[in-house]
């Protein structure tokens, strides 16, 4: 006798089965693999990238690194008490600090980048203090509009900028860099934070918040970089030790490095999103800093496999960033010398 | 055999496949999921862009909810997560998306949502695969529901082409890309199961229909009062039918919930809720204002689905599954009364089909009008839906495109919000001529009566 099977009802099965599958392979599967390896050899480093899927991946050798492998992000504790006050003086947008941190975490942990802290106001003077000896390696993430007077007051010879010039680097996001301090629970602003930093004023103050044009020194492509934002951003271009890459509007740039006693000052520009996010992925994971030269790119897509290459290394301080997806990347390694 | 005889060989084995195929319904699935496919070429950039990011989350082990890029519940999240698979084991896509620098000023317009991050045509076609396959779903069980009712195959066939053909279908599927077929295609499936008696499963089905877009849960009530009906005339247990069916819901809940229950994040599976409702940080008073009525607005239509529920069970004297389709067409219907966005009118589709073949056939002007002033409403970015032909095949200038999107939607008072208010506005006559269609004589009666 044949079974009295109702196909809606299979149909209804299936279609609820595919949606657990769908999640599945969401949570649980490894489906989604992706490695890198790298091996310096006599002037060459030899490659090799690999993507269980099909995938974009890139090659980015670049010389004259400083080598952040540990990162602290600040997360002001303050912050909402005093944001309303900060906001009228500077203009700052509100930011979830927290919840910033977190994606900024993990934007770094999917480009192997895995030495990241967070650290509060309070305890950031000891972390300057702690690392004052050779804060070489390591980074100092701040998204908040002001620093505590413990760390910041708007002279060059505070611990924060000494440390800057001891040879840490300083990642500054989401508002005028260094502008406001803040003492006794009161809000402090500095005048000429710029020129103390940089030498002169060269923050966007009009209300031009979006770029309009490729930074042309092929580390936008080589990193495909995408967030487009100007908010606080600088004009670099009157500044010796400097960089600017990705997109620019009236010489602002995205983002930008500058040299700082042995150290370097970056300040991405724009509000929180998640091209800024992946912008400051590619850049701490890379190791770029203000005098980087970018050596030679190789591009292509992995397919189910692996796929192996040579490139030529001019110096002893070259550096290798190989990272998967492209533009939006999902996976990425650096490898030094 | 020479290379002429090879080609006319071939052109006959295609002509004796197309020559084999006598049911008509094969013949409208060929020709709507061609129309499907071409109109999957052309992207509203902007939803598209986030299903790339959500893959790139999920490939890089994120999961949906932990870093940012996915705002519903989970279960487009899931299909997703499918699609990511699928795209890994079996095809070739290499890079996904690319930034146009020309259009970057596209991604600060006040009042709309464009993105100048422009995923390949390829990578937009297999993940709209999915909603092309629930279109053609959603079809096939209206078609089926009708021919249940009706006995008439026309009538079915007529059905599937309203609905596999519907313009606003096809740009919510295929060019905007957005999963509210979905949505649509479960709850036509609960209303099937249920039918057939199949409780738990139609349970499930229902949930998930909730859980991809909200707009089904308005239905509950009078779902409930169906499965009550229906047991009163075939004479078994009421509440034992809606209990499976609760527990085939609370099944799929768990299911659905599972990793961020484990997690403790199932908060952010509800973002979406305080994003529209004016409830996140830093929205403005328009969004406050609007988020505040349309809270109002579905908090009225849950209590109208309430008072439908109770007066399906006990005042209605239809027969089940007929008050079921019209009570559910009502309650679709209302949740239209808050202006939609073009997707969201998809939900109302199925219903409007079945009552226009199956009853009345003036809804049919309601679908024409909604059908194509939808899609006219959803394409008010106009040139923007091309920027993926140009930025990934160079068969279309970007500078040139940039400057046409820019003439369309630059300017105090830009074309593009003329189209939107234009298209808006038709769109919501079309909703409102359902109303009146379904209530225009109580209304002229009512008017009579307090002339005299």
């Amino acid at each position: 006798m044949k079974p009295n099977i109702d196909s809606k009802v299979v149909l209804a099965v299936v279609l609820c089965l595919l949606v657990f599958v769908g999640e599945y392979y969401t949570y649980y599967s490894d489906i989604h693999e992706y490695d890198a390896s790298a091996t310096w050899g006599d002037g060459t480093v030899e490659y090799s990238v690999y993507s269980s899927g099909s995938d974009a991946y890139s090659a980015v050798l670049i010389d004259d690194l400083i080598n952040v492998d540990r990162l602290t992000i600040l997360v002001d504790e303050g912050y909402d008490r005093l944001y309303d006050e900060a906001s009228r003086m500077t203009g700052v947008s509100y930011v979830d600090q927290e919840h910033y941190a977190i994606q900024i975490t993990e934007a770094l942990e999917l480009r192997s980048f895995h030495d990241v802290t967070t650290c509060g106001s309070t305890d950031l003077s000891r972390y300057i203090a702690d690392t004052m000896g050779d804060p070489s390696g390591h980074g100092l993430l701040v998204m908040t509009y002001s620093l505590p007077v413990s760390v910041y007051d708007g002279t060059s010879d505070c611990p924060l900028l000494e440390w800057v010039s001891a040879g840490g680097s300083l990642y500054w996001i989401g508002s005028e860099i260094c502008s406001l301090y803040t003492e006794d629970g009161v809000l402090m602003k500095v005048n000429n934070s710029q020129e103390l930093l940089f030498g002169i004023d060269c923050m966007n103050r009009s209300d031009e918040y979006l770029a309009d044009r490729i930074i042309e020194n092929g580390f936008t492509d080589a990193l495909c970089l995408k967030n487009s934002g100007l908010n606080f951003a600088l004009d670099v271009t009157d500044i010796a030790d400097s960089l600017a890459i990705g997109y620019s509007k009236d010489g602002y740039s995205t983002i930008s490095f500058v040299g700082y006693g042995t150290g370097q000052i970056c300040v991405i520009g724009g509000e929180t999103c998640v091209n800024q996010t992946d912008d400051i992925g590619q850049v701490i994971a890379s190791g770029l800093s203000y005098g980087s030269t970018l050596v030679e790119v190789q591009k292509g897509v992995v397919t189910r496999g692996e796929y192996t290459a040579v490139m030529d290394v001019p110096s002893d301080t070259a550096s290798l960033y190989v990272f998967t997806g492209g533009f939006y990347t999902n996976f990425g390694e650096a490898f030094h010398v | 055999m020479s290379e002429c005889e090879g080609r006319i060989g071939i052109i006959d084995r295609v002509n004796g496949f197309f020559g084999s195929i006598k049911h008509p319904l094969l013949w409208l699935i060929i020709i709507g999921t061609l129309i499907h496919l071409f109109a999957a070429v052309f992207q509203i950039v902007f939803d598209n862009d986030y299903w790339a990011l959500v893959i790139r989350n999920i490939e890089a082990g994120n999961g949906l909810y932990e870093v940012t890029g996915y705002y519903y519940t989970p279960v487009w999240g899931y299909v997703l997560g499918l699609v990511s698979a699928l795209q890994t084991v079996f095809l070739d896509l290499g890079m996904d998306v690319l930034r146009v620098v020309e259009f970057f000023f596209a991604e600060d317009l006040p009042y709309t949502y464009y993105s100048a991050t422009v995923p390949s045509i390829a990578f937009s076609i297999s993940t709209k695969a999915p909603l092309i396959l629930s279109d053609l779903i959603l079809a096939y069980l209206v078609r089926s529901l009708v021919v249940d009712s009706t006995g008439d195959v026309k009538k079915g066939n007529l059905a599937f082409i309203l609905i596999y053909m519907c313009p606003l279908l096809i740009g919510a599927s295929c060019i905007t890309a957005m999963p509210d077929t979905i949505a649509a295609m479960f709850t036509v499936m609960t209303v099937v199961l249920l039918r057939r008696d199949h409780h738990f499963l139609a349970g499930m089905t229902f949930c998930i229909a909730v859980l991809t877009k909200f707009f089904p849960v308005f239905l509950f009530f009078p779902l409930v009062a169906y499965v009550l009906m229906r047991s009163r005339d075939n004479g078994t247990n009421g509440v034992r039918n809606v209990s499976a069916a609760a527990f085939g819901a609370v099944v799929a809940l768990l299911v659905v919930f599972a990793p961020q229950l484990i997690e403790g994040s199932i908060e952010s599976c509800f973002q979406f809720l305080t994003d529209r409702t004016g409830g996140s940080q830093g929205d403005s008073i328009l969004s406050m204002f609007t988020g505040r009525m349309r809270i109002i607005v579905y908090g009225a239509i849950t209590i109208a689905s309430l008072y439908v529920g109770y007066y399906m069970y006990k005042k209605c004297r239809w027969d089940a599954d007929r008050a079921l389709m019209f009570y559910g067409f009502l309650m679709m219907a209302l949740c239209m009364i808050y202006p939609p966005t073009p997707q969201y009118i998809v939900i109302l589709m199925p219903f409007l089909v079945y009552w226009a073949v199956t009853e009345d056939r003036r809804y049919i002007t309601s679908w024409w009008m909604i059908s194509l002033f939808g899609l006219f409403f959803a394409l008010s970015s106009n040139f923007l839906v091309l920027l993926p032909i140009a930025a990934w095949t160079g068969l279309i200038d970007v500078s040139v495109l940039s400057e046409y999107f820019a003439s369309f939607v630059l300017g105090d008072f830009p074309v593009s919000a003329v189209w939107s208010i234009v298209g808006g506005t038709l769109t919501y006559i079309g909703i409102l001529s359902i109303i009146w269609i379904m209530f225009g004589e109580n209304i002229r009666r009512i008017g009579g009566r307090t002339r005299d």
